[in-house]
């Protein structure tokens, strides 16, 4: 250990000066932080943007809803006064008449009451209708005359007639030639006389 | 020495930064409190009025029902269409446009020329001198249907759009003129029913714009409760007007939906009367017919019908004699149809029986120095008699043994004189003068339903009080007030019913006497119903002009209930001047009562006793 002072003093020379390795980095410091400011800033106004758009765009939409429920609102509306207006009287009685559909007044008897039967009494009821249907079918039979007998008849063998189509040979229509337009000239056809043809040449 | 100078330089600048800057910033800061703090509510105030409208929250107007909910009166979506014409630009344009309007709104060349025209001469309100002015407003149509709006935009768009648009389907036309149309959702009050109890209800004129000024009947008389009440709203808006949902929105103040209305009426039943009102008025061409029909336990009244009547959705049909509620406010003498009630109480009251007789004089009686007479020459007919006869001359001498005060208690207590109180407007009273201004005569004229009058309204309350084993009930037209925002319902209160006989036994004696009159044998076979037993009475009086001027024109009327024992409703029939041969009460109303009767009681479930149908109808 030197314990020694003033000897291998650190020169110091004027003219060199060494720049530390940290002294550009210290000077972009404030550059960088206002950049980083700058974005960070940017950044939040982009945001509140974007999210202010979505809020109109959504509100946009809420507000068309909310007219499309109004105006659907409306047509139940309509709809419902056009039901009230169809089962009025006097339309009914329009449709009735318009199409002849036939009703007869009301008659004092066409109402009346039922009796309920109890099951047995049901049961009962329904023995005896089935006992007098057997009745009536045996009667019925018993009353009935002896058929007459049958005469068979000769029946001819069916005969297959045979379907055949006749296509009628027609002669093909004459094609006719356009003759060309270019000046006028009377031309009498192959003796012809009463078939004249003017030809425009 | 630099070093000291850069020091003090530095020291100075500093110095002189904070000498001015300070007070400066003190100066802002001092500004930006009275700004932010001190004047924030002017300044706010002022922010809001740039971005944000006051509104007008509408309600919608109250309807009417029938009592099993019915539409009867209700609410119908229109639009409005108004134009700005002076942004047409191009005559094409107007052309096409015009033509449109003819076709879906019926408006005429000339209407067209002159309204779309794009300008117009109108005065100068300084100097009152005529200029050509840009026309900015057209009302083309005022209550256009939903369905006629979307056809018009149709072919508007249609008529605008070029071939590409169309084969695209795309909503718009680039060649539409632009800010020329303006469509306006307005509510108009309209009658699905058409004719149906339109008098009862009445009708309303179209104030400015969505304001209704109901002018008769229900709508007018329940107009506090029906009426919507206007709010207002103060909202956030953008630069084009439209309305921020998420801004700042406030009630001011809170708007309220009209109440709807339910009446006691029957829709069903009131298309039966009005159907054979309409049989009446065409077989005997009268001047007026009126039908009410009415519970008897309860009052409700299920129909009330009058001719001539009006279609509330068609105003051409709106003549002076029909849109008013005449049944309510027409007065006539009723006729033999007040007997049963001064024949009822003296049999209440012990003083006959229905086997008393009394001699009528042969169709000649004076009394009071005038004659009294019956249709016929009847010799002595009992009590009950006098009912199925209907003899003039035998109630005469049932009240002169009652007497003028006991007669004339019996009609005032049986309601005769009074209002029933019925939601409709200029109801009259009738006429039934105190007893003590009787002249003699009178008291045998008050009795067979003339020198008073009264209404149907009144003469049906009091039929009720006979068809409810003496109970008279309170007449009910509206039965519930149906509070939609809230849902309550308030239902109108039934008043206590009056006793009018202490005798069960008395009125059980009258009612019979009552079924004889529709039994063969009485004056209103033609009111009978196959298979019921009805209780009722005619009446027939004869119209009076002037003093001893007595015309050959009738009031024709029947009222009676039906089945007699426990009856379901009561109904009266009034057919003023029947034009016909021999018209009168059995000739004329009593038929209306008997199929108006018929249809009823099968629409109600009522089933016939099968002892008093004819023998071919058995089942």
């Amino acid at each position: 250990m030197k314990i020694q002072s003033g000897k291998n003093p650190v020169k110091r020379s004027a003219a060199v000066q060494t720049v530390p390795p940290s002294a550009s980095f210290s000077k972009l410091k404030p550059v960088l932080f206002v950049l980083f400011m700058i974005i960070m800033v940017g950044g939040v106004c982009e945001l509140q943007v974007y999210f202010k758009s979505k809020t109109s765009t959504t509100a946009a939409e809420i507000s068309r809803t909310k007219m499309e429920i109004k105006r659907t609102e409306r047509e139940l509306v309509n709809l419902r006064n056009l039901i009230a207006e169809r089962t009025s009287w006097s339309y009914v009685r329009s449709q009735i008449i318009r199409y002849g559909i036939k009703l007869h007044r009301p008659e004092p008897g066409q109402t009346h009451r039922v009796e309920r039967l109890s099951d047995s009494a049901v049961k009962l009821a329904a023995a005896n209708m089935r006992a007098k249907a057997l009745e009536r079918a045996v009667a019925l039979a018993a009353s009935a005359p002896a058929p007459a007998a049958e005469t068979v008849k000769a029946v001819k063998p069916v005969q297959t007639v045979r379907t055949v189509q006749v296509v009628k040979r027609v002669k093909p229509a004459p094609v006719v030639k356009r003759r060309s337009v270019t000046s006028a000239r009377r031309r009498v056809v192959s003796g012809r006389r009463d078939l004249q043809r003017y030809e425009f040449r | 020495m630099s070093s000291l100078t850069s020091s003090s330089v530095q020291t100075r600048i500093k110095f002189l930064i904070f000498l001015f800057g300070t007070p400066l910033i003190i100066l802002l800061a001092i500004r930006y409190f009275y700004i932010q703090v001190v004047r924030h509510d002017y300044y706010l105030a002022e922010a809001q009025g740039k971005y944000t409208s006051t509104g007008k929250i509408s309600g919608r107007r109250g309807e009417i029902f029938d009592n099993s909910g019915n539409l009867l009166v209700g609410n119908m979506p229109c639009v409005t269409i108004r134009c700005a014409p002076c942004n047409i630009k191009k005559n094409s344009d107007r052309r096409k446009i015009i033509d449109l309007v003819i076709k879906h709104f019926g408006k005429t060349h000339a209407w067209c020329r002159r309204n779309f025209a794009p300008q117009v001469w109108r005065a100068n309100r300084k100097t009152g001198k005529l200029e050509l002015r840009d026309n900015q407003y057209c009302q083309i149509v005022r209550y256009a249907t939903l369905e006629q709006v979307d056809a018009f935009k149709g072919d508007l768009l249609r008529t605008f759009q070029t071939e590409k648009e169309r084969r695209e389907k795309r909503t718009t036309a680039k060649g539409m003129p632009r800010n020329v149309f303006q469509y306006d959702a307005v509510t108009k009050q309209i009658y699905p029913k058409g004719r149906l109890l339109s008098n009862i209800l009445g009708y309303s004129n179209m104030a400015d714009r969505d304001e209704i000024a109901p002018q008769e009947g229900i709508v007018r008389e329940m107009n506090d409760e029906m009426a919507p009440v206007t709010g207002k709203e103060v909202y956030e808006r953008d630069l084009a007007g439209r309305r921020l949902e998420y801004g700042h929105n406030e009630v001011v103040k809170q708007n309220r939906d009209g109440k709807n209305v339910y009446l006691t009426i029957s829709e069903q039943i009131q298309s039966i009367v009005e159907d054979e009102l309409d049989t009446v008025f065409a077989e005997w061409n009268p001047d007026t017919a009126y039908a009410i029909v009415a519970d008897p336990k309860t009052g409700n009244i299920l129909a009330i019908a009058q001719r001539p009547t009006f279609n509330p959705n068609d105003r051409k049909s709106y003549k002076p004699g029909a849109i008013s509620t005449r049944i309510a406010m027409d007065v006539y003498e009723p006729g033999s149809i007040m007997k049963p009630f001064v024949v009822g109480k003296a049999l209440d009251w012990k003083e006959i029986t229905p086997e008393t007789e009394f001699y009528c004089e042969k169709n000649n009686w004076f009394f009071g120095g005038h004659r009294l007479s019956d249709v016929r020459d009847y010799g002595t007919l009992t009590t009950t008699g006098v009912i199925t006869k209907s003899s003039n001359i035998g109630t005469g001498k049932i009240a002169v043994q009652l007497g003028k005060e006991r007669t004339y208690n019996v009609y005032k207590s049986f309601g005769f004189g009074t209002r029933t109180d019925l939601p409709l407007p200029s109801e009259s009273l009738g006429v039934l003068r105190h007893y003590s201004k009787w002249p003699l005569v009178e008291i045998t004229r008050v009795p067979i339903g003339y020198a008073m009058s009264a209404t149907l309204l009144q003469v049906t309350r009091a039929y009720c009080a006979l068809a409810n084993n003496g109970n008279m009930p309170q007449l009910r037209l509206i039965d519930r007030i149906e509070d939609i925002s809230t849902g309550e319902v308030t239902v109108m209160p039934y008043a206590p019913q009056k006793q009018m006989f202490e005798r069960q036994e008395a009125l059980d004696q009258l009612v019979d006497m009552m079924v004889t009159v529709t039994s063969p044998g009485g004056i209103a076979t033609r009111a009978a119903v196959p298979g019921y037993k009805v209780a009722g009475k005619t009446g027939t009086s004869r119209k009076n002009y002037g003093r001893d001027k007595w015309n050959k024109e009738y009031f024709t009327s029947f009222a009676g209930f039906v089945p007699a024992k426990d009856p379901k409703f009561v109904m009266a029939i009034m057919v003023d001047t029947p034009r016909g041969s021999h018209p009168g009460g059995g000739t004329v109303a009593a038929p209306v009562f008997a199929r108006s009767a018929e249809r009823i009681l099968k629409y109600l479930n009522v089933p016939a006793d099968p002892e008093l149908l004819p023998k071919k109808k058995r089942r």
